[in-house]
């Protein structure tokens, strides 16, 4: 409380975040923005500080992602709000207890706010109208996941600066993905030109509508690309209408060292949201070369929740 | 609501007499300026610390490491604005661990943001001592913080603040006592 | 707004000061009808007769009655959904004097007790019931139930529900065999093995993150009903038609003289795709809601001809089966009170086609598919009428309807006209 004049006039607009489809360039700079600030904290000896203190989040994960709910934890922890775990099939609320009903009772134990990952689309907008608490989308089936969207942009401008004009390639199910939809809006907000490549039947014919240049030779791909952001092939996603075999797929769209090599820029850098299919869609020495921001995304992640949660969870204080 | 302009405090001049005796008042009470070094809080106790260190370092001939502190984390009253603030860079890229720690703000108000400053400190490192040097004191303390360096003591009513512009920042030096006017409708 | 319905029952009522409407008979005129025993015995200027229960309709239309050849209740088996007489309510809100029901209850209505036990539930009801029996046992989709014991219980057609009859050999065999009772085949046409899209296939599923249905689906079941019907040279029936494709897969057949007929939902007629975007479950239909220009070629052809009937495909759901997150959803929305205001709203009032071609829709068309006589406002014809306000702008709410059904894409919207009520042989119920 120095006499200065009033605090910076910026802000996120929305309440929740359940997806990038309608948050502003702006309101996305702010929060890698805020995630850079919070990228210092994770590198001090002291990776906490004490800005959530009194802030309860759950973290309602109705689909197995160890990764991201660990990311999420660890955000909320370094934060210092409290934390709770809650897992549960998404089948269950399919049979017994409803989502609504599951929430409700959460939410009556006087909490602030809701990270939910789970496989149905919309499941989030869902929550947010069941519920006062802020609700965080964690991934709600192939409809976005928009913390992974924003850690993927943390990750490219720490890399490259300015994204304008940047060419980044999502290569793999698009159809199935539960990150491309928000990576799309995300990149394409920042000024970035996103292609997708894979497999024909595994690309929406219709995302060319939303300007998404459409590639089925990844070698094509890989020379008219900047980054390539590789998706995780999901087995059980595929029935034999998609394509024919992993091993029909790693020749066909394999991100391997000798295509980069032949095809490459010497800048060209690979992202994966992890957890990677070594020799699936993309080949060991790839992953682990000077072109992988793999673990850099892994860190990105942390501060861009934490930058998430302190913007959402500020504000007015919650009304007890 | 806005702000009126009620007296000028310090001119250029005296902001510059103001930063060179608290220069003095720091070497004097630190014996020299072994082990010292000087935070700035963000914004203007950032130009104001800057200020500090060239000033000490004309009297001196040795120059103090100098850093800078956001301490937004650490706010108790950031969830009562209706708009979050903005980060601001924290930089100390000294290792903080047994130097003397001179913290630098420009106005002391309430107390609440060298607490805050006070804790982000603590997270950083364990310092031998840390000491509070502001521009001006303008009272309403809300908890026990004192400080070791005064430019200026100056009682306000609660419908008064304190401005303090900076050339670095604001394209204009000097400090102002300003008070609250309603707004013609 | 006074949204409650009157039920009257009465061998002798005259209906006084509405204008009477039947364009396809040349008839436009203010004039008192008088029904006795179920039967239109006078029409003329001012009537006064002994004993006869008074109505007084001024401001109100008489038309032809509404025949609906699509709804789903939930008796018996989902009675929380709708019963037999609040779905037949539901009806007579909407305009309707006869509504035919879908097979899909709990048990199949696949045998004539069921059927037997439809009729005696609705025999009291203003609006006549008009069971439709499934096509296969179950509607399991192997082998055919038992088509001529439900003929002879008194179905009015054959109809596979939500399912369709899944390949071309099984809907020849059907429609071969049903043809000996000379009643329609009602099918849902489309392609099996697409899978369990949610949203049309386009931007809007790319968009919302979900399975989408690819018009493909339904193009080749129109296609295959089309090429089925032809070869047996039998008359079919398809429902629900969405596509430009389809309609233009129909208009093709019907010139060179196939007997299939069609008929679209007033969802299809009025919505797109883009309206299922905020997760609503009442958009979400079967077939999905699709693009803005598929909705104006099936606009189009309501209007010119090549689809006979709209139907209301009144599918109710409870609070509860909405209050979950949406792939788990049921399909379908409560349309039965909402059936003619919407069509109005996006045919007549939008300027695509005239009234008389709307009624025509609700009317004429669906009563030729059943094999019925038009409804008539001549003396001595079956009193089957419609109720009309032409001129009554009101807003559709939930909970003053009569259906029990919450799943309405049209809460809180407001319409230009709106039916006022029915009269069926004995029978009125008239809102106010």
């Amino acid at each position: 409380m120095s006499g200065m004049e009033a605090e910076a006039p910026v802000g996120l607009k929305h309440k929740h975040l359940l997806g990038l489809e309608d948050y502003s360039a702006q309101e996305i700079h702010l929060i890698l923005d805020t995630a850079e600030s919070f990228l210092d904290v994770l590198e001090r000896p002291i990776k906490k500080v004490p800005t959530l203190r009194g802030i309860t989040v759950v973290n309602l994960f109705f689909e197995n992602s160890t990764r991201t709910r660990i990311s999420f934890e660890m955000a909320e922890k370094r934060l210092s709000a409290d934390t709770v775990n809650f897992s549960a099939s998404s089948s269950s609320t399919q049979k017994g207890e409803t989502l609504r009903d599951t929430a409700a009772n959460i939410e009556a134990m006087k909490i602030d706010a809701v990270v939910m990952r789970h496989s149905a689309p919309g499941s989030c907008l869902f929550l947010s109208r069941c519920l006062d608490s802020v609700i965080i989308n964690a991934g709600d089936g192939a409809h976005e996941h928009p913390t992974q969207a924003l850690l993927d942009l943390l990750t490219l401008r720490r890399r490259l600066g300015s994204l304008e004009g940047k060419r980044v390639t999502l290569v793999g199910d698009i159809l199935h993905s539960r990150v491309a939809m928000s990576n799309i809006y995300g990149l394409q907000k920042v000024g970035a030109k996103v292609q997708v490549c894979g497999p024909a039947p595994l690309v929406p014919r219709h995302i060319q509508d939303l300007g998404v240049e459409v590639f089925w030779n990844v070698e094509e791909a890989i020379e008219n690309s900047d980054v390539l952001n590789v998706l995780r092939i999901q087995l059980e996603r595929h029935n034999a209408h998609h394509f024919p075999s992993l091993r029909e797929y790693h020749e066909e769209f394999g991100v391997t060292a000798d295509r980069l090599d032949r095809h490459a820029s010497d800048e060209l850098l690979v992202m994966h949201p992890g957890p990677i299919n070594r020799g699936v869609e993309i080949a060991s020495d790839v992953a682990d070369s000077g072109r992988s921001v793999i673990l850099e995304q892994v860190t990105n992640g942390v501060a861009v929740r934490m930058a998430v949660l302190y913007l959402l969870l500020g504000g007015k204080t919650r009304e007890h | 609501m806005g702000f009126r302009r009620k007296a000028q405090l310090m001119d250029e001049a005296g902001l510059s007499r103001t930063i060179t005796r608290l220069a003095h008042e720091i070497v004097e009470k630190n014996k020299g300026l072994e082990s010292l070094a000087l935070v700035g809080m963000q914004t203007r106790g950032v130009f104001l610390a800057r200020r500090l260190r060239d000033r000490l370092a004309e009297i001196e001939g040795v120059s103090p490491p100098l850093g800078s502190l956001d301490v937004t984390f650490y706010r108790d009253d950031w969830r009562m604005k209706l708009k979050q603030p903005d980060v601001q860079a924290t930089d100390l890229d000294f290792d903080i661990h047994d130097l003397n720690l001179v913290l630098v703000d420009d106005v002391l108000f309430t107390g609440r943001t060298v607490r805050a400053a006070l804790d982000a400190l603590m997270d950083l490192g364990r310092p031998a001592r840390i000491q509070l040097a502001v521009l001006v004191d303008r009272g309403h303390r809300e908890l026990p913080i004192r400080p070791d360096f005064v430019g200026k003591n100056l009682p306000t009513s609660m419908g008064e603040e304190v401005r303090v512009k900076l050339q670095e920042h604001d394209g204009e030096e000097g400090v102002w006592l300003v008070e609250k006017v309603e707004d013609e409708a | 707004m006074n949204t409650e319905l009157n039920f009257l029952e009465c061998g002798l009522f005259l209906l006084k000061g509405a204008r009477l409407l039947d364009p396809s008979a040349g008839v436009d005129s203010c004039e008192d009808l008088l029904v006795e025993n179920g039967i239109i015995a006078r029409r003329g200027v001012d009537l006064e007769v002994e004993g006869a229960e008074v109505l007084d309709l001024q401001g109100l239309t008489v038309v032809p009655g509404f025949v609906d050849l699509r709804a789903r209740f939930g008796e018996p088996g989902r009675e929380d959904r709708e019963t037999i007489e609040s779905g037949l309510d539901a009806a007579a809100a909407g305009g309707y004097t006869a509504v035919c029901l879908t097979p899909e209850c709990t048990p199949t209505c696949d045998n004539a007790a069921m059927v037997e036990f439809l009729l005696a539930k609705s025999r009291d009801h203003a609006v006549t019931l008009l069971p439709l029996g499934a096509v296969t046992a179950g509607l399991k989709g192997e082998r055919l139930a038992d088509l001529g014991e439900l003929a002879r219980a008194g179905v009015a057609g054959y109809c596979e529900g939500n399912t369709g009859l899944h390949g071309a050999a099984a809907l020849r065999g059907a429609l071969s065999y049903s043809r000996m009772f000379g009643l329609p085949l009602f099918e849902f046409p489309r392609e099996a093995g697409f899978g369990e899209g949610q949203v049309h296939e386009g931007l809007v599923s790319l968009r919302m993150g979900l399975k989408g249905r690819p018009r493909l689906e339904e193009d080749l079941g129109v296609q295959r009903g089309i090429r089925v019907a032809e070869f047996e040279e039998a008359r079919l029936h398809l429902q629900l038609l969405s596509t430009a494709e389809s309609v233009e897969l129909l208009r093709q057949a019907r010139e060179r003289g196939v007997a299939v007929t069609a008929d679209c939902s007033p969802q299809h007629l009025a919505l797109s795709d883009t309206a299922c975007l905020d997760f609503n479950p009442s958009t979400k239909l079967l077939p999905p809601l699709r693009p803005e220009e598929d909705r104006q070629a099936l606009a189009k052809a309501a209007a010119d001809g090549v689809l006979d009937a709209i139907c209301s495909d009144h599918r109710p759901a409870m609070f509860d089966d909405l209050d979950r997150e949406f792939p788990y959803t049921p399909f379908g929305c409560a349309s039965l009170e909402t059936a003619f205001a919407v069509a109005h709203k996006a045919l007549v009032e939008s300027g695509i086609c005239q009234l008389d071609r709307l009624l025509e829709l609700f009317s004429a068309g669906p009563r030729r598919i059943l094999g019925m006589p038009p409804a008539s406002l001549e003396v001595g014809a079956p009193a089957e009428l419609s109720l009309l306000d032409l001129d009554c702008p009101w807003t559709y709410r939930g909970e003053e309807a009569q259906t029990l059904g919450v799943n309405s894409p049209w809460e809180g919207q407001s319409f230009a006209v709106r039916p006022a009520g029915m009269v069926n042989g004995n029978y009125l119920a008239l809102r106010g």
